[in-house]
């Protein structure tokens, strides 16, 4: 029988971290728990499951808090959706009289699944405010999330560095990273040529003709 | 004794708990003044760090899949690092196949007819950096046709030359003497007043073609402007007894211009500058031309013949065309009259002897699409039955299968043909519902993308007719909708209204939030690309970085009172055909025909031409 909960503690470095209890539905997001828990079906879950993958304790706590929060959330969607395609109106391809229910179902639920996929890609606003931290610590939740097979918070995560750099010019993306230039003068004045004229050179604001 | 705090908490190093308690605990007994030194302290520490250089590679595709294939430009120059993980081939190859898709299928064709490796992350890197451009408004010259609009002593002949010089490698005659126009014009040339200012403009790869305004005998002269090097040349019959009025430019291809004199046809080869002729055996319709090919049709599709540069002409087996022809328009319903169809011709992009003609099939709701190797009827592909974006569980008529074809990238994909289809949902007056089908000729596959004219603003309409004019270039659409419609209220007052739509590039679906503009009257097209106003001579010396060079003829243009009004965001770029400023160019108020390729934007109205270009020949890294 599958317990309700499951605890997990970090135990890389040879030190015990912290225990984070979840429950078993919420657990089963992560493909490695999943595989834990399914091998040791028999074993008492009294204890916690040590994990390595050296997460710190404030990023399994971070992860833990995600996972909670997004545990019910296939099944929300999907009742979501399905409410979604009662109304004829929101209907791809529209069903109509004189269309065979066999048909109907079929385009229905193919719509569903769609429609499911894609919901469950986006982001909610409690993911964007989750990812409202420093980027050291975006990262340390990509990796870990990575780590531990969580598919949907790699794909967030993933999503949100690419949010972080897009139509973004090279020296905000420097300064949002900390990166240091480390081009050479002549580097970059090939760089210039090999560009084209797409480059910062160009680069004028509107408030120049003012 | 200064680390005495501190030892003590390495020393509970294991116990995370006791660690965090012990320093909460510590706060109560620090003085205000510590507690600000420490956040002074604290604040200074920096917590960034560059993710995507310490994250694995295939993480680093993961987030690729999240960016614009345009975006990858700042990236490349942030740091050596940095330009390592956005030029690795697996990277390249990603970004291609979600931002160019049909590249992939492009290179591997070509691989296989031309026997050459193609560098598919080389060629996606070229096309995302023109992309890329583009999508900035960073375009490099501006041509807007100034000519003859105040017409000199000498009967025009100067602004001939003041655009665009001639090129001195193809001068039809030597004269002897400092005109240069000694042989080619006869004097005086006067302008044709009644054919000017309508003059036909034809486009083809970064080339602009038509016909002198000059009145008889100079009327037989054709011009071929090239926008890459900004010279004319200039072509003319060798015979003085064929310039006559019948002289009409005809087609014109990437390597052909082709005129006519009555019924026979006579065409330039632009590279060799060989002129060949053909005489037809029945009075000309139409013609298209690619490569060396001229394909002559009329709209009964019992006549069509293929010319071949110097091999003579064709007669094409037509049998199958009219089979489905007869059984789609003999017996259509009667609002379609025979009259009512067009056929379309599609190049493939790669083997010059394989064409392709659309022909609507209005009972199916289709387009078929008939194949023709080297000159032979090879087989046919008929599109499926668009999915309408009406979401009334009503049922819905076609008004109308409009074919034009028009190529989307030059990888083979063409928009062929749009579907009107109208809803006959009795609640609501709602416009008709356009869907735009794709055929690619590379592997004969149709993709369809519906198109819904926004109805919010046009309620209750009780009559409408449409004309939906789009311009298509990979991810970016625009498009005019020419909407007259009969007001429910207002005693049937009619209105004319246009819209113009864009599509951003990169998205896959048309927003009916993503309208743009609603004019009431006529429409103002133009270029939109900052979010500000300005001359343009200003502005083409802001986005080139230098000062525009004096055969742009920028002051041509300020004469003319351009202004862009334009537009700029990061997630949000727009060509918005705006030239509210040109209206006295606009002599008709006709917007003819907008036509995009990888290098140019080329917008023909009815009093000429107003060309964008984002050609540069810097090399491929």
């Amino acid at each position: 029988m599958a317990p309700t909960h499951i605890s997990v503690k970090n135990v890389d470095n040879g030190r015990d971290g912290e225990v984070f209890t979840i429950t078993y539905q919420a657990a089963m997001q992560s493909g490695i728990l999943k595989d834990l828990i399914s091998d040791f079906e028999h074993a008492s879950f009294d204890e916690a499951i040590p994990l390595m993958g050296n997460i710190s304790d404030h990023t399994l706590g971070r992860i833990i808090s995600w996972l909670t929060i997004h545990s019910r959330d296939v099944a929300r969607i999907t009742e979501q959706v399905k409410e979604f395609l009662e109304n004829p109106q929101n209907r791809q391809p529209p069903t109509g009289p004189g269309m065979d229910d066999d048909a109907v179902n079929k385009a229905l639920s193919s719509q569903e699944r769609t429609l499911v996929a894609e919901k469950l890609k986006t982001l909610t606003p409690w993911d964007v405010q989750f990812f409202e931290v420093p980027t050291d610590e975006v990262f340390d939740i990509l990796l870990a999330a990575n780590y531990l097979d969580i598919q949907r918070l790699v794909d967030f995560s993933s999503q949100t560095v690419a949010n972080m750099i897009k139509g973004k010019t090279t020296e905000q993306i420097r300064d949002l990273f900390g990166i240091v230039n480390d081009f050479t003068p002549e580097e970059e004045d090939e760089l210039r040529r090999t560009e084209g004229w797409a480059l910062p050179r160009c680069d004028w604001t509107p408030e120049q003709w003012q | 004794m200064d680390r005495l705090l501190a030892d003590h908490l390495d020393a509970l190093k294991a116990n995370v708990q006791l660690r965090r308690d012990n320093l909460q605990n510590l706060i109560p007994s620090l003085t205000a003044h510590e507690i600000r030194e420490l956040r002074r302290q604290l604040d200074a520490v920096d917590f960034r760090t560059d993710i995507l250089a310490r994250l694995p590679v295939e993480l680093h595709l993961l987030v690729a899949d999240y960016v614009d294939g345009a975006d990858i430009y700042s990236f490349l120059t942030v740091s050596r690092r940095w330009r390592k993980i956005w030029l690795q081939d697996r990277m390249r190859r990603l970004l291609a196949d979600r931002w160019l898709p049909g590249l992939r299928r492009y290179t591997e064709e070509k691989e296989r007819l031309m026997g050459e490796e193609q560098d598919l992350p080389a060629i996606f890197y070229d096309a995302a950096r023109r992309l890329h451009f583009r999508s900035l408004g960073k375009f490099q010259a501006i041509f807007v046709r100034p000519e003859f609009d105040e017409v000199g002593g000498d009967g025009g002949k100067g602004a001939l030359e003041s655009y665009f010089p001639l090129d001195p490698t193809c001068r039809p005659v030597k004269g002897d003497g400092e005109d240069p126009w000694e042989g080619i014009l006869h004097e005086p040339p006067k302008l044709n007043l009644s054919a000017w200012p309508s003059v036909t403009y034809l486009y083809s790869s970064g080339r602009l073609a038509w016909q002198s305004p000059f009145a008889e005998p100079n009327n037989s002269l054709v011009f071929v402007d090239d926008l890459r090097t900004k010279l004319r040349r200039v072509y003319q019959l060798p015979d003085l007894a064929l310039r006559g009025p019948n002289f009409r430019l005809q087609a014109f291809g990437d390597k052909l211009v082709v005129v006519s004199v009555s019924r026979t046809l006579y065409a330039w080869h632009l590279e060799t500058q060989q002129l060949d002729m053909v005489t037809l055996p029945i009075a000309l319709f139409k013609c298209e031309t690619k490569g060396t090919r001229v394909y002559i049709y009329n709209e009964d599709v019992i006549n069509i013949w293929a010319w071949t540069f110097k091999s003579g002409l064709r007669a094409l087996d037509t049998t199958e065309m009219l089979k489905y022809v007869v059984a789609n328009f003999k017996h259509a319903p009667g609002n379609l009259g025979e009259s009512d169809y067009q056929i379309g011709v599609l190049f493939h992009p790669l083997v010059e002897s394989t064409v392709f003609f659309a022909i609507p099939m209005v009972k199916a709701k289709a387009v078929a699409v008939f194949e023709y190797k080297n000159e032979r009827y090879s087989c046919l592909f008929v599109s499926p039955v668009p999915q309408t974006t009406y979401s009334c569980p009503y049922a819905y008529r076609i008004l109308k299968v409009h074919v034009h074809p028009a190529p989307i990238n030059s990888y083979g994909l063409y928009m062929i043909a749009a579907i009107y289809v109208k809803s006959l949902d009795p609640l609501y007056y709602l416009p008709p519902d356009i869907s735009l089908i794709c055929f690619n000729t590379l592997d004969g596959s149709f993709s369809s993308q519906g198109y819904r004219v926004p109805s919010v603003e046009w309620k209750p309409v009780l009559n409408s007719t449409i004309e939906f004019t789009p311009a298509w270039w990979h991810g970016q659409m625009t498009a005019w909708v020419d909407l007259e419609q009969s007001h429910r209220n207002e005693d049937l007052s009619e209105e004319d209204a246009h819209l113009v739509t864009t599509r951003e590039l990169g998205t896959s679906h048309f927003n009916s939030d993503s309208v743009t503009r609603v004019w009431k009257g006529k429409p103002q097209p133009g270029l939109q690309i900052r979010r500000a106003e300005m001359e343009l001579d200003k502005m083409v010396e802001g986005i080139l970085g230098v000062p525009c060079s004096p055969d742009l003829t920028i002051n041509d243009v300020a004469r003319v009172r351009a202004k862009v009004t334009s537009e700029y965001s990061a997630d949000h770029v727009q060509y918005c055909l705006d030239i509210s400023g040109l209206d006295s160019v606009l002599h008709n108020d006709v917007v003819r025909e907008v036509i995009l390729d990888d290098d140019f934007i080329v917008f023909l109205h009815a009093g000429g031409y107003i060309i964008w270009s984002f050609y540069t020949d810097t090399p491929v890294m």
